[in-house]
């Protein structure tokens, strides 16, 4: 494993340059659903590039979480994609444990979303936190109980050992794989705020819920924002193309551009699921996350039961 | 072919996992057709490798509890006017923890449980699992409201037994599946018919305000 | 009695002549303040050269330490506090004060197991005098109902141990009254109900010093006195950890439904304590199954939580026993916007929320990464219950750190964003330095914690287990690389900043009203409240939360006043003691009957006494 680290280090900038492509691929899937012509695959490159020349206008109720809210979402979600292992090599910088510091990083991500949208004392972007906090303190249930099967399944504490280290063996009883990894599409899908969940391209401020918490961006901060949300696509798309495909078949730059290709996989399957359905109402969404740690349990249940000898 | 045993077990659990949180009728007539047709297949795979394929049962469980029932079920549906169960007894994200609960509860009682001999080699998932779509079937009964619902629910209890016989005993007892196949398809017919009633003559099919004609107490 | 009989005999002093000084409020102050920041400052300096000297540590210091340090935090704070608002009877407090604070720092002192009586006398002193801090506030109804709750749970609890201590029981029950007892301190479901009332009702740096500090110290009652080295240990870990679990889920979303401030900080006072069990708990069950990482982590992480919650939970009660300085009151619905009002007070707050919430560049994150791993360790073994339990307690601490985040999001949200929902929330002003510095000390405080942790834990591991130093080595490691993430993250967040500056400097940065969708005005009445922040997760919760609400809601074309108000219950209270209560109320008024005022009937009961005990004898005699 000598050439690890150029190839991680590849699909890390590769990550970070391309990530704003997935909102691009949505769109057209959707658009192609609709038979529309849709916007351009590069929009969001141009908009961040127009975003960053623009004025940035604060609101004066602000006390100063709205300014370092941006920031702060950036660069711990930066932080988490470098504990995500890529292009199925480990994560140079990882340790034991290192999955709960990846999920708190993104916790931490939205705390400070929902603060920021509460600074501005505005009675959507409330809407929108309130929103956003409760599903996600649910949909965090959903994603311990995946960490509890990852646990479980590769007897490994670090994420990419979780990860990468599944390997072919893990097909040989796939139903709690694919239990899991549909537990996890549906905590992406909570996660990124797509439908079912939230809506990213309805116009009603009362029915949204990530949309309603960026009213107030504008400029820098506003690309920074919509940035971040792309980057958070491209790591939970990451991370389940990691476990769904075991690593070591290929050579190492195929691997690259297979998990490159995978991740595009998943944006796709998000147009798919966006085109597909409606968003729940917001009622039906809890239902919906705690479906998705039934779905985990019942994954750890199969895994102990059959892998683990465990009678 | 266990892996493709696994696999429908696993689908089994979530069908009823979707069951405990849709609100939709269509949706929980939908899955119970799905379970129908994984009923209808399972015997050709728990059979590979053991020699005979019970041809009639899976053809009888196909056509039966994939298709002939959901229709008429979607049919009453249709006839009743009703889309959603709307004030369900027991609310669905609460109706999703106790299925969970059930289906723990499953696997906890089949391990004490001892399989008789003849048991396949599959028994030990396919026991609790059977338990599992057994108790979300009369879960269902106990926390929705209209009467179609209820049927559903009683359709996947049946579900829930066939899956038991067919995981368990290699050895098919026909008669007996046919026997239940016959009651639930009477069961089917009486519900569709009254339901078809109750929703003519009350306009609505809660089944929990029949509570009203019983006798009142003097 | 060890060298903290000094410090203990300085602080008690020092009350005694600041109850004197009565009559010269601010002479008074000065002996109280001044003696308890000396004895606590003496008190830590001479642990330090303790460690120093001989390298020894016993689970007493882990214990002490949040008591100095609340105590010093605490007289910093009071000062701030009492001006303007009850510093005529500043003696009273100062007395009661440092009366509290030592009582609490002679438990810790005195040689539990060779002299109980001593222990017992100090735990009450602490109850009582605690008991008269409660009801400072003596003219305010809701103050004094508070104080007899907490002085019946106190004696409830004191009168166990006192069972405990004069009999002779076996390991089991030894355990279960330790458990009823020190959990009525501690706040285990149902033993919780004095911890909602008696916080809000309290002042602030009592309540830091009662939150962080006392309540912990039932843990350390239950590991001196509960525990037994020949008791089952299995059989603890397992209580405790599910007792853990039944704890904290509840004790959040109680949390999340409050709209008063420090009430809200008491139900998460009661959620912390269910962490902190949780992880003695799956320590304890790595020790009787012989897995070391699960043990070392359950432990470490019990005692990072603890000295975490001690000064997290503390900063937080001075920052709002702050607010309610600058706000006059501490309903969160007629706050709002004190973050610009009060920009030191509430970043302070902010930070020390984040780290309550266990959120990673603080020290929080780093006691439930410890204790999330004493789960992962619980999961790799292969026996299904301890698998069971461990995954249990890694989805049930998700959950609740989430509802955490939630319930803390709305605090700092109803509180210091927005714009501010009444007069005095308008006119607040930035309060002393003093009180601002006091609630920065515990920030500061755990940031060295955090950035000793590593080294910390190695050391301890090394001490405590010498046989299993690798697994501290390894643990330590991770410590430390939480430890480096997290300073990595603030200066990236700073760089990013100093990004931001510089490009908004190019393209200008400009100041306008929230943009609300078109509408013109925005007024502060529209603004998200902390009631209607929670509302949906307090539906969610129906069953459980039960909420009464009283709803007139706007009617016709020109709708006049339209109001919601929401009140939730305990549901220990309204379940189970007010039931309780009934009954007992029910019994005593049938005895009652007795006093019918009648001089003839009494002496009729007198009689039948007589000649009852006159049967007996004759009895027995027989």
């Amino acid at each position: 494993m000598n050439n690890s680290l150029p190839v991680f280090a590849v699909n890390f900038i590769a990550a970070l340059v391309l990530a704003p492509l997935l909102p691009g691929i949505i769109n057209k899937v959707k658009a192609f659903f609709a038979g529309r012509k849709g916007p351009r695959l590069f929009q969001l490159y141009s908009d961040l590039g127009k975003l960053l020349k623009k004025e940035c206008v604060i609101s004066s109720t602000s006390g100063g979480i709205l300014r370092i809210a941006p920031a702060i979402q950036l660069t711990l979600t930066v932080l988490a994609a470098l504990l995500l292992p890529m292009g199925f090599k480990n994560s140079p910088l990882m340790f034991p444990g290192d999955v709960l510091l990846f999920f708190y990083l993104l916790g931490t991500c939205r705390f400070f979303s929902v603060l920021a949208a509460l600074d501005t004392g505005s009675s959507f972007e409330g809407m929108g936190a309130a929103r956003e906090a409760f599903f996600s303190a649910l949909a965090e249930a959903a994603v311990f109980a995946v960490l509890a099967f990852l646990v479980l399944f590769s007897h490994s504490w670090t994420l990419s050992g979780m990860l990468t280290g599944i390997g072919m063996d893990s097909w040989i009883s796939f139903t709690p794989v694919l239990l899991v990894s549909l537990a996890m599409l549906l905590v992406m899908l909570a996660e990124n705020c797509r439908v079912p969940f939230d809506d990213p391209e309805t116009h009603l401020e009362l029915t949204m819920i990530h949309e309603a918490m960026i009213l107030d961006y504008s400029g820098a901060d506003l690309g920074a924002i919509l940035y971040t949300s792309s980057l958070k696509l491209w790591i939970f798309g990451s991370f389940i193309v990691s476990m769904l495909i075991p690593g070591n078949i290929l050579s190492g730059w195929q691997e690259t551009a297979l998990s490159i290709g995978g991740v595009f996989a998943s944006a796709v399957l998000v147009g798919i699921v966006e085109s597909s359905m409606a968003r729940y109402r917001f009622l039906k969404v809890p239902p919906l996350l705690i479906s998705a740690l039934v779905l985990a349990i019942v994954a750890m249940i199969f895994q102990l039961f059959f892998n683990g000898g465990i009678r | 072919m266990n892996q493709m045993n696994e696999l429908f077990l696993g689908i089994f659990l979530c069908s009823c996992l979707m069951l405990a949180v849709s609100s939709r009728l269509l949706h929980c007539i939908r899955i119970v057709a799905l379970q129908g047709v994984l009923l209808g297949i399972m015997p050709v795979t728990l059979a590979i490798g053991h020699g005979d394929i019970h041809w009639s049962v899976m053809i009888i469980n196909l056509s039966l509890k994939g298709i002939i029932l959901p229709c008429l079920l979607y049919r009453t549906m249709l006839k009743a006017g009703v889309k959603r169960e709307l004030e369900p007894v027991i609310g669905y994200s609460l109706s999703a923890g106790v299925v969970l609960a059930l289906i723990l509860f499953s696997f906890f009682i089949s391990g004490r449980l001892s399989l008789p001999a003849g048991a396949s080699d599959l028994a030990g998932l396919a026991v609790p699992c059977s338990f599992a779509v057994v108790m979300t079937g009369l879960f269902t009964v106990i926390a929705r409201k209209k009467a179609l619902t209820q049927v559903i629910g009683f359709l996947v209890f049946e579900n829930g037994i066939t899956l038991f016989g067919a995981a368990v005993m290699r050895e098919h007892p026909l008669i007996v599946e046919l026997g239940i196949l016959l009651d639930v398809l009477v069961l089917v017919f009486i519900m569709g018919i009254s339901v078809f009633q109750i929703s003519r003559e009350f306009s609505h099919i809660d089944a929990d305000r029949l509570n009203s004609l019983k006798e009142e107490a003097r | 009695m060890d060298i903290m009989f000094f410090p203990v005999v300085l602080i008690v002093t020092g009350g005694i002549v600041s109850r004197l000084l009565q009559k010269r409020p601010a002479a008074a102050m000065v002996t109280g303040a001044g003696t308890l920041c000396g004895g606590t400052l003496a008190a830590i300096i001479m642990q330090i050269l303790c460690y120093c000297h001989d390298g020894g540590f016993a689970v007493r210091d882990l214990f002490a330490f949040p008591v100095l340090i609340l105590g010093l935090a605490g007289a910093i704070h009071s000062i701030g506090y009492l001006a303007g608002h009850g510093s005529e009877r500043s003696g009273t407090y100062w007395f009661f004060f440092n009366l509290t604070a030592a009582a609490m720092l002679a438990v810790t002192a005195v040689d539990s197991a060779s002299n109980p009586l001593s222990f017992l006398l100090a735990w009450e002193i602490m109850g009582a005098a605690s008991f008269a801090l409660v009801i400072f506030d003596r003219h305010n109804q809701s103050a004094c109902r508070a104080g007899w709750i907490y002085m019946i749970a106190c004696h409830a609890g004191a009168g166990l141990l006192i069972l405990l201590f004069c009999f002779d029981l076996t390991p089991l029950w030894v355990f279960i009254i330790a458990l009823l007892g020190f959990g009525l301190k501690i706040g285990f479901p149902l033993l919780h109900i004095w911890l909602p009332e008696a916080h809000p009702a309290a002042p602030a740096p009592v309540s830091a010093l009662m939150s962080g500090a006392m309540i912990e110290l039932g843990f350390y009652g239950l590991l001196s006195f509960g525990i037994l080295r020949d008791g089952n240990i299995a059989l603890y870990g397992w209580v405790l950890s599910i007792l853990g679990m039944a704890t904290m889920l509840p004790g959040i979303i109680f949390a999340l439904a409050q709209n008063n401030l420090k009430r809200l900080l008491a139900y998460s006072s009661i959620e912390n304590m269910g962490i902190l069990s949780c992880a003695l708990g799956l320590g304890f069950l790595g020790m009787s199954h012989h897995i070391p990482g699960m043990m070392i982590c359950g432990f470490a992480g019990a005692a990072v939580h603890l000295l975490n919650h001690a000064l997290f939970k503390g900063g937080l009660f001075l920052g709002a026993g702050s607010v309610y300085k600058a706000a006059g009151t501490l309903d969160m619905d007629d706050m709002g916007g004190l973050l610009k009002r009060m920009p030191w007070t509430g970043t302070g707050f902010i930070l020390h929320a984040a780290g309550l919430c266990g959120l990673p560049p603080f020290a929080g994150f780093a006691g439930e990464f410890l204790i999330y791993c004493a789960a992962f360790a619980g999961l790799g073994n292969r026996e299904l219950p301890l698998t069971v339990i461990s995954a249990a307690v890694l989805v049930i601490l998700a959950v609740t750190g989430g509802f955490a985040a939630a319930a803390f999001a709305k605090v700092i949200g109803a509180v210091f964003c927005g714009e501010p929902r009444s007069a005095q929330a308008e006119d607040s002003v930035e309060v002393s330095p003093g009180m601002i510095l006091a609630v920065w000390m515990l920030f500061f405080l755990s940031c060295a914690l955090l950035a000793a942790l590593p080294c910390g834990i190695r050391y301890l591991v090394g001490l405590m287990t010498p046989e299993y130093i690798g697994y501290g080595e390894s643990i330590s490691g991770m410590v430390a690389a939480v430890a480096l993430f997290s300073l990595a993250g603030l200066l990236l967040i700073f760089a990013i900043m100093l990004l931001r500056r510089g490009l908004n400097k190019r393209c200008g940065e400009r100041k306008s009203a929230t943009w609300d969708c078109g509408y013109a005005l925005p007024d502060p009445r529209m603004e998200y409240t902390a009631t209607s922040f929670s509302r949906s997760m307090v539906d969610f919760f129906g069953s459980l939360l039960k909420p009464a609400r009283k709803i007139s809601a706007p009617q016709g074309i020109f709708p006049g006043k339209s109001e919601l108000d929401e009140e939730i219950a305990d549901a220990g209270m309204r379940n189970f003691w007010q039931p309780v209560f009934k009954c007992g109320t029910f019994l005593a008024s049938r005895i009652h009957m007795l006093q019918s005022g009648s001089l003839h009937f009494y002496l009729l009961v007198l009689v039948i006494t007589l000649i009852g005990m006159l049967l007996g004898a004759v009895l027995q005699g027989d």
